[in-house]
């Protein structure tokens, strides 16, 4: 990757995000199905995170978060501990699986709104917020996953396209030296 | 040897440069050298102890990272709910607010058409549990609207017994009245009856007279149990009451129900001489033998029905008339027990 590459990334995964963030707060959150809204940045954020591993990821997620609490009117950094998580573990599982098969980021997508919704609520609950987590829980979860999942057939590959894929991020390399010499063994014979 | 041992292990380890470098995208060039290449090499030369130290370093750096990063966001919830709404996060946050917000505007006004299209179509998936739950609303309002008009019959029917029972005039000055509930109506097509809760232990006993609404008569108690009575209406087939229409020459008979219509009685033994026209009042006759100790359990007076059809032959000693019952026998649901006062009670 040269320098105008990664700068290049730096400015989509930029625009994108705020785009998320801005039609989130702008539309997202009044176009509701069967009690579901759809998450725009949670979308966007797994699509960049299994795109470019785990620690664009999490920074991805504090910086979107940071920008959706501050446009929301939420408490700072409410959004941005739930999403840095999500991003993070979004990146590690699309290092795991090297092969983007067009259900894994469907998969991810839903998972991570899950956790999302999820984790906000219960963060949201433990600062002291009037909703009721358990009807939320029963009644938006669920479909908003369901949304978002359909969102994310669309603006999976724009995210994708947006940043021209590269080879998908490698897994760690093995820590202990017993597994550094499996790792070469034909090197020594 | 070694030196190529080396080497090659340094190519070997340059071609999976993505498991040594920090960046996990394809290798870095810089000045046209392999940054990652270089990387390897320099790690490979190090030894296998670098080599490690710099895959742990890796490990180490993203878990630091994303632990940095949410001690950063619980720091910034921290420091929001501490300070005043005039703090500088409260300031961050209503400065990007006021830069987002010409952004915004823009953003509602193009997107208006979608909401208004996404709103419409949600409505239309919505619609069917929307139905749904207006039919079950809608049953549950016309159940309750029947119970409303169930209550507000009983409620009419026992304002009318109330005010007989607060006032049943100075014929029944004797009587004391016991108030009851129809609790049972068996159908029975050879006789005629319905239990009422009020028994022996509220005084009521065998033969008293029952009526309903403005003191109409109904029947009569036939059986008492302590605590509920069975009573002989007076379309029993059983049952025969002294009667009279009421007239400048009152026409008394002997009351019993008509065969083949229950809701119509007969009063019979009228004397041909006696003038009776149809809608005259039919009222008990309340007779007392005082030689033989013998009397009516019905009071003088309670009434009966309304004539509705006078029968005369030529043949026959006596008119037939039809008498149509005040009350409706089939339908009524609280009743008044007239009980004798005595002096032994």
């Amino acid at each position: 990757v040269t320098l105008r590459r990664l700068a290049r990334d730096v400015v989509v995964i930029s625009l994108a995000l705020a785009l998320a963030v801005l039609l989130q707060v702008t539309i997202a959150w009044d176009l509701t199905l069967l009690g579901g809204a759809p998450d725009l940045v949670c979308i966007v954020l797994v699509s960049i995170a299994l795109l470019r591993g785990a620690e664009v990821g999490a920074l991805a997620g504090f910086a979107a978060g940071f920008l959706l609490d501050a446009l929301s009117g939420q408490p700072l950094g409410l959004s941005s501990f739930v999403y840095s998580a999500v991003g993070y573990g979004a990146g590690r599982y699309g290092e795991k699986v090297a092969d983007h098969a067009p259900l894994r980021p469907l998969l991810a997508v839903a998972v991570g709104t899950l956790v999302s919704r999820t984790g906000i609520l219960a963060v949201g609950a433990m600062l002291g917020s009037s909703a009721s987590v358990g009807e939320v829980l029963s009644i938006a979860v669920i479909p908003a996953a369901m949304i978002d999942v359909l969102l994310a057939i669309p603006l999976y590959p724009l995210v994708r396209r947006g940043l021209r894929r590269a080879p998908a991020p490698a897994a760690l390399p093995p820590t202990t030296p017993l597994q550094s010499e499996q790792h070469v063994p034909a090197i020594h014979a | 040897m070694h030196g190529r041992t080396v080497a090659s292990r340094a190519a070997a380890e340059a071609a999976s440069a993505r498991g040594l470098g920090g960046y996990s995208g394809p290798s870095i060039t810089w000045r046209g050298a392999s940054l990652s290449a270089t990387l390897a090499t320099w790690r490979v030369l190090g030894g296998r102890a670098g080599l490690n130290t710099m895959a742990f370093d890796r490990v180490i750096r993203r878990r630091l990272l994303l632990g940095l990063l949410l001690v950063a966001s619980l720091g910034l919830m921290t420091a929001f709910f501490r300070e005043q709404d005039t703090g500088p996060l409260h300031r961050v946050q209503n400065d990007v607010s006021g830069v987002a917000t010409p952004a915004e505007s823009v953003v509602q006004h193009v997107a208006q058409p979608f909401r208004d299209a996404w709103n419409w179509g949600s409505g239309l998936v919505n619609a069917k549990q929307e139905a749904d739950r207006l039919r079950s609303e809608n049953q549950q309002l016309e159940h309750q609207l029947g119970t409303l008009l169930q209550q507000k019959q009983d409620v009419a029917e026992l304002r009318t017994e109330a005010a007989f029972v607060k006032d049943p005039g100075a014929a029944l000055s004797d009587y004391r009245i016991i108030s009851a509930d129809v609790t049972a109506r068996p159908p029975d097509l050879y006789s005629s009856s319905v239990t009422i809760d009020a028994g022996s232990a509220n005084g009521v006993r065998v033969n008293d007279p029952v009526t309903t609404g403005k003191g109409w008569l109904v029947g009569q108690i036939a059986a008492v149990t302590p605590h509920s009575s069975r009573v002989r209406l007076i379309n029993d087939s059983s049952i025969e009451i002294s009667a009279q229409v009421l007239g400048e020459t009152p026409a008394k008979g002997i009351l019993t129900p008509s065969v083949g219509d229950r809701n119509m009685l007969m009063l019979g033994f009228v004397l041909k001489s006696k003038q009776v026209s149809n809608g005259q009042y039919v009222t008990t006759t309340g007779w007392c033998d005082t030689t033989r100790g013998l009397c009516s359990h019905y009071p003088r007076g309670l009434q009966i029905g309304l004539v509705s059809n006078v029968n005369q032959t030529e043949n026959a000693l006596y008119k037939t008339i039809q008498v149509t019952p005040w009350a409706d026998l089939s339908s009524f649901m609280a009743v008044s027990v007239l009980e004798k006062r005595t002096s032994g009670r």
